[in-house]
């Protein structure tokens, strides 16, 4: 009998011990239903909505969506306020103009919209005076065809005495009043603009959402370090509920039916019951071709369908679409082969990209997976990135920046990519800048291409200096001008970064595990750079000024368009020419690579992996953005075309005017303005691009070491051999691991 | 007794052999899973040329790491480190034993007074090291009163002496208090025997209480090893990653290759240091077997 006590304990125990392992793994929190369900997307564009229209409000009720839009006039600088009605059914728009006393020339912003049953409706209006003091802000009612019905311009409403504020955040709720958030105000108004109540929440309000039920809910940020929480608000009580952890972050979100509110950040959209505290995973923004998600608008159908109002902002101006999401079997969906993208974060470009390569393929499908946006801290996004790119079949194609480049590349991770450009039918190395490719080599293979380049180098006054000077050239032209700024307002640190930055061969000996720090040369570099002021007095010096009155002869230059060449040589009256940062091989321009992209050598879609490359190649750049260089040849033709045209408008006697592309205040009344690209820029620019080496002299560790002991000397605690002895050793230690 | 022909004894034996196997498999597949395999895996990686192609390179990797001169300067540090702060724990702890053995006044005072670093969190000793041994800080303060000069403790020749004193601070309480166990742990009439045999105090210790100490002075001197090993953790937080040649020890060699995902040079350095280990554990386990035979017999 006692045995078999124990047998049936035993076996109890172990029962107990299966089921307690089966139940590890399992992810508290979000549920993922992708396995049954997928989301599929369908397009609509919204025509009737001109490329210079933006829709600053918007409204979904029943079959229409009502929008307040500003249609900017590049001639006049100002924009004109349109109220649209579009019916998804039918797909026809009515829009009436809002004529809006401008209180004498300020720009007019419509931040809030609301609907009433009878197609009344109420906006709230932001002037801006172009000077920027004196702004305003109004409740502003309409009747059905757009007259003016009542008017009240809104002073304190958030009770901390702002009359210049802007909405982060706005709801109607079922009685009609207007819920508005500024930062961590909430102000509650009836539809005269009278305020029923304000207060300070503490914390910023990311959402603030009402329901058809009466609910209202906040989303903010925890004071008990819970992250983004939801919080019920009650007006009659004027107060707010306990806090709702569990909801994660969120761009936008809408409260649906049985108690489940619809959240979606830039890439997935979820649902989370309130009562349950379950969230369940819907789909992903990029099955929607959608890139971010700040400047759209959700709604939840009665159907299960969900309404996507998405707009793109680009520079040939906005896109508009409705996209309607629906719910399908994953078994009746035709299955793309998908294009894993790992990174750690996605650039602007980058997701627009993907959207469009997704959008033109309907067999391939580029799945992006940014690191940082899946994982909190940035260390560990860092690890686990790293992991999975050395586990080989995570991703299809990697995107690595210049720095980790090669900590991958000799790890046997990447391909080779010149056999593909060998077998391509787009383009060859020759349609590439020289320096770009050789820059990316490793041990003459070609690991990762990169897809847009900046260029780094420093501008200065003719003459001063000669052309691609030495560390010592600039230290004697110190001793000649000890009194001046010098540089373009830079301390001690940057000082002895930049001259570093490209002369860094001549203190380190990456491939011998040496470094030459406990050097006569360096004890003069510091002695140079400790004649700079230890921190810079932002508030107080003035660039432009400084290089006016002939006191800063140099400035340091990050040039990723024709625009950044063109502003810093009028700076210089055109008085300058490209210096260079001091270097021992005559070139002191620097080429950076912001992003490179190499596929996985276990990759099962290399082909495809290429072509998706080869596609972003041909967009990134000159398609999308302004703040780099394309390396192909033929993109960065077409970006000296565009640039070299100015921009120009019709005025209302059909005469052209040339209208500026961007400008800039130098302060003191100086402003720049930039209206095309001149061929002395192209020139400079195309031959900079075709020398400037690349840039991998930014290693953060031994800029860090040097930057933590040159500190005290700086501070004139410590002399120059002492820290150059520390860091000599710290480094040399540094470089013989990684030798 | 049993009962029951030969062949149900034998089934029978067979059985509790098998539910034996059956209730030991659990423990047994944890213990291959995340000990034996992950060493073998270890032994893998540092024998292959990196991980994605796998190709074995042998004992290339060994000669590589061997030759390296970051991991001559961590290993030359490290034994160091260990072979100063390992005896002066073991014996400084053992005086501080001996010491409290006896009936002094705030006994049961000084022995919690000696334990409570042990308490303190490792941030905290941190920021006290920090402040006390600082460019600009307390000690340097104290002694430019005597007219002494300014070191920048941490990163000169003495930052050992700082982590020796910070290793001694935090570990002598606990060896101490393993120490008077084993005091109290010797046959009292043995040394009253030793006492009326008219024995003096140095024969009596020598003699008696270290021969019958001998196993606890292994266990603490094997102890005060690894815990050597563990300052690497507010060597860390003081310094960072790459601190003062003085202060580049081992595990900064590791930390440092795994974060730069160069898992061969890791593997290999981790496999070379088990080595010395065994060798220096070996030894003194031989050591404390041939001195203090005669206490276990």
């Amino acid at each position: 009998m006692k045995n078999k006590i124990i047998k049936a304990l035993s076996i109890a125990a172990i029962v107990l011990l299966g089921v307690s392992l089966a139940a590890c793994g399992k992810k508290e929190g979000t549920t993922d239903n992708s396995n049954d369900i997928v989301y599929v997307a369908s397009h609509e564009d919204l025509d009737f909505i001109t490329a210079n229209e933006y829709l600053e409000a918007k409204v979904f009720k029943g079959d229409y969506i009502y929008a307040v839009s500003a249609v900017y006039d590049e001639g006049t600088g100002k924009s004109e306020l349109k109220f649209h009605k579009y019916n998804f059914n039918t797909k026809e728009d009515k829009s009436i103009p809002l004529e809006v006393d401008n209180k004498g020339g300020m720009n007019v912003n419509c931040s809030f919209l609301a609907v009433n049953d009878d197609e009344s409706f109420s906006t709230l209006m932001t002037f801006y005076n172009p000077d920027g003091d004196g702004n305003a802000n109004s409740i502003i009612n309409f009747s059905k065809d757009g007259s003016i019905t009542g008017e009240k311009e809104l002073n304190n409403v958030f009770g901390n005495n702002e009359t210049n504020f802007y909405l982060n955040t706005s709801c109607v709720d079922k009685e009609g009043n207007f819920y508005l958030c500024c930062d961590n105000y909430l102000a509650v108004l009836n539809q005269n603009g009278d305020v029923l109540f304000n207060t300070d929440t503490g914390n910023w309000i990311r959402n603030i959402i009402a329901g058809e039920d009466g609910k209202v809910y906040i989303t903010t940020y925890s004071q008990s370090g819970n992250g983004l929480v939801l919080k019920p608000f009650d007006l009659k009580t004027k107060s707010f509920g306990e806090e709702i952890s569990g909801i994660g972050d969120c761009n936008g979100a809408i409260l649906g039916k049985d108690n489940n509110i619809y959240l979606y950040t830039d890439l997935s959209a979820f649902k989370f019951n309130i009562d349950k505290k379950e969230k369940e995973h819907l789909w992903d923004w990029v099955d929607a071709d959608v890139y971010e998600t700040y400047n759209g608008e959700l709604i939840a159908n009665e159907d299960g369908t969900f309404t996507y109002l998405n707009q793109e902002y680009s520079e040939e101006g906005t896109r508009s679409e409705i996209i309607k999401l629906t719910p399908k079997k994953k078994s009746e969906v035709p299955q793309k082969t998908e294009i894993v993208l790992g990174c750690q974060y996605l650039n602007y470009d980058i997701k627009r990209a993907i959207a469009d390569y997704n959008r033109s393929h309907d067999d391939i499908k580029v799945v992006p997976k940014p690191y940082n946006d899946i994982v909190d801290d940035w260390e560990e996004a860092q690890k686990r990135f790293d992991m999975d790119i050395l586990a080989g079949d995570v991703f299809d194609i990697v995107n690595v920046d210049i720095q980790n480049y090669s900590k991958y590349a000799k790890k046997g991770i990447f391909e080779d990519l010149y056999p593909y450009f060998e077998s391509s039918k787009d383009f060859n190395k020759d349609d590439f800048f020289g320096s770009v490719l050789s820059g990316a080599e490793y041990e003459g293979k070609l690991y990762a291409l990169p897809v847009a380049v900046e260029l780094q180098t420093i501008i200065g006054k003719k003459g001063i200096i000669k052309k691609n000077p030495t560390i010592m050239d600039y230290i004697e032209l110190r001793k000649k001008y000890p009194d001046k700024a010098f540089f373009d307002g830079a301390a001690a640190m940057d000082v002895l970064n930049q001259m570093l930055y490209t002369s860094f061969d001549e203190f380190v000996d990456v491939e011998n595990g040496d470094c030459k720090f406990d050097t006569e040369e360096f004890y003069s570099l510091l002695d140079f750079a400790k004649t700079f002021p230890k921190e810079m007095d932002y508030e107080n010096f003035q660039m432009y000024e400084s290089i006016k009155k002939g006191d800063a002869f140099f400035a340091n230059t990050y040039i990723g368009s024709f625009s950044d060449y063109q502003w810093v040589m009028d700076m210089f009256k055109n008085d300058a020419e490209v210096v260079g940062y001091p270097s021992n091989d005559g070139n002191g321009t620097r080429m950076v690579y912001s992003t490179m992209y190499g596929i996985s050598n276990k990759s099962k879609n290399k082909d495809i992996a290429w072509e998706v490359i080869s596609g972003l190649l041909q967009k990134v750049g000159s398609d999308y953005s302004s703040y780099e260089f394309p390396v192909l040849k033929s993109k960065y033709n077409d970006m000296i075309e565009k640039e070299m045209k100015p921009s120009t408008y019709k005025d209302e006697n059909g005469v052209e005017h040339e209208t500026p592309k961007m400008s800039m205040s130098f302060g003191d009344g100086d402003v720049y303005e930039y209206y095309y690209a001149t061929q002395e820029t192209v020139d400079a620019v195309t031959e900079l691009l075709n020398t400037s080496k690349v840039s991998a002299g930014y290693d953060e560790t031994i800029f860090g070491i040097i930057a933590e002991e040159t500190a005290p000397f700086f501070e004139g605690q410590k002399t120059k051999e002492e820290v150059s002895n520390i860091i000599q050793k710290r480094v040399k230690i540094y470089l013989q691991e990684k030798n | 007794m049993r009962f029951g022909n030969k062949s149900q004894l034998k089934k029978r034996d067979r059985r509790t052999k098998v539910g034996a196997i059956g209730f030991l498999a659990p423990s047994l597949i944890g213990v291959f899973l995340f000990f034996i395999l992950p060493f073998f895996v270890v032994i893998y990686y540092s024998m292959i040329d990196n991980p994605v192609s796998g190709e074995f390179v042998w004992f290339e990797n060994f000669v590589n790491v061997a030759k390296n001169g970051a991991f001559k300067l961590a290993g030359k540090n490290t034994l160091k480190f260990s072979f100063i702060a390992m005896p002066l724990a073991v014996v400084l702890s053992l005086l501080l034993a001996i010491m409290l053995d006896k009936e002094i006044p705030l006994r049961s005072h000084f022995r919690t007074f000696f334990l409570t670093p042990m308490m303190v969190p490792v941030a905290s000793i941190v920021l006290i090291v920090q402040v006390m041994f600082h460019y600009n800080g307390a000690v340097n303060d104290f002694l430019g009163a005597f007219g002494v000069a300014k070191t920048d403790w941490l990163k000169s020749d003495y930052a050992q002496v700082v982590i020796i004193f910070l290793f001694l601070w935090k570990n002598l309480g606990y060896n101490m208090i393993l120490f008077l166990a084993g005091l109290e742990s010797i046959p009292k009439e043995l040394m009253e025997v030793a006492y009326l045999e008219n024995a003096n105090s140095w024969q009596i210790f020598w003699n008696i209480k270290i021969r019958y100490l001998s196993p606890t002075i292994l266990f603490v001197t094997i102890l005060s090893l690894i815990n050597s090993f563990k300052v690497f953790r507010e060597i860390y937080l003081l310094t960072g990653g790459y601190p003062y040649d003085a202060l580049y020890m081992l595990q900064h060699f590791m930390n440092n290759t795994f974060k730069s995902l160069d898992y061969q040079k890791l593997s290999t350095a981790a496999i070379i240091m088990s080595f010395v280990m065994i060798i220096i554990i070996g030894i003194l386990f031989i050591a404390e077997n041939k001195f203090g035979k005669d206490v276990e017999e």
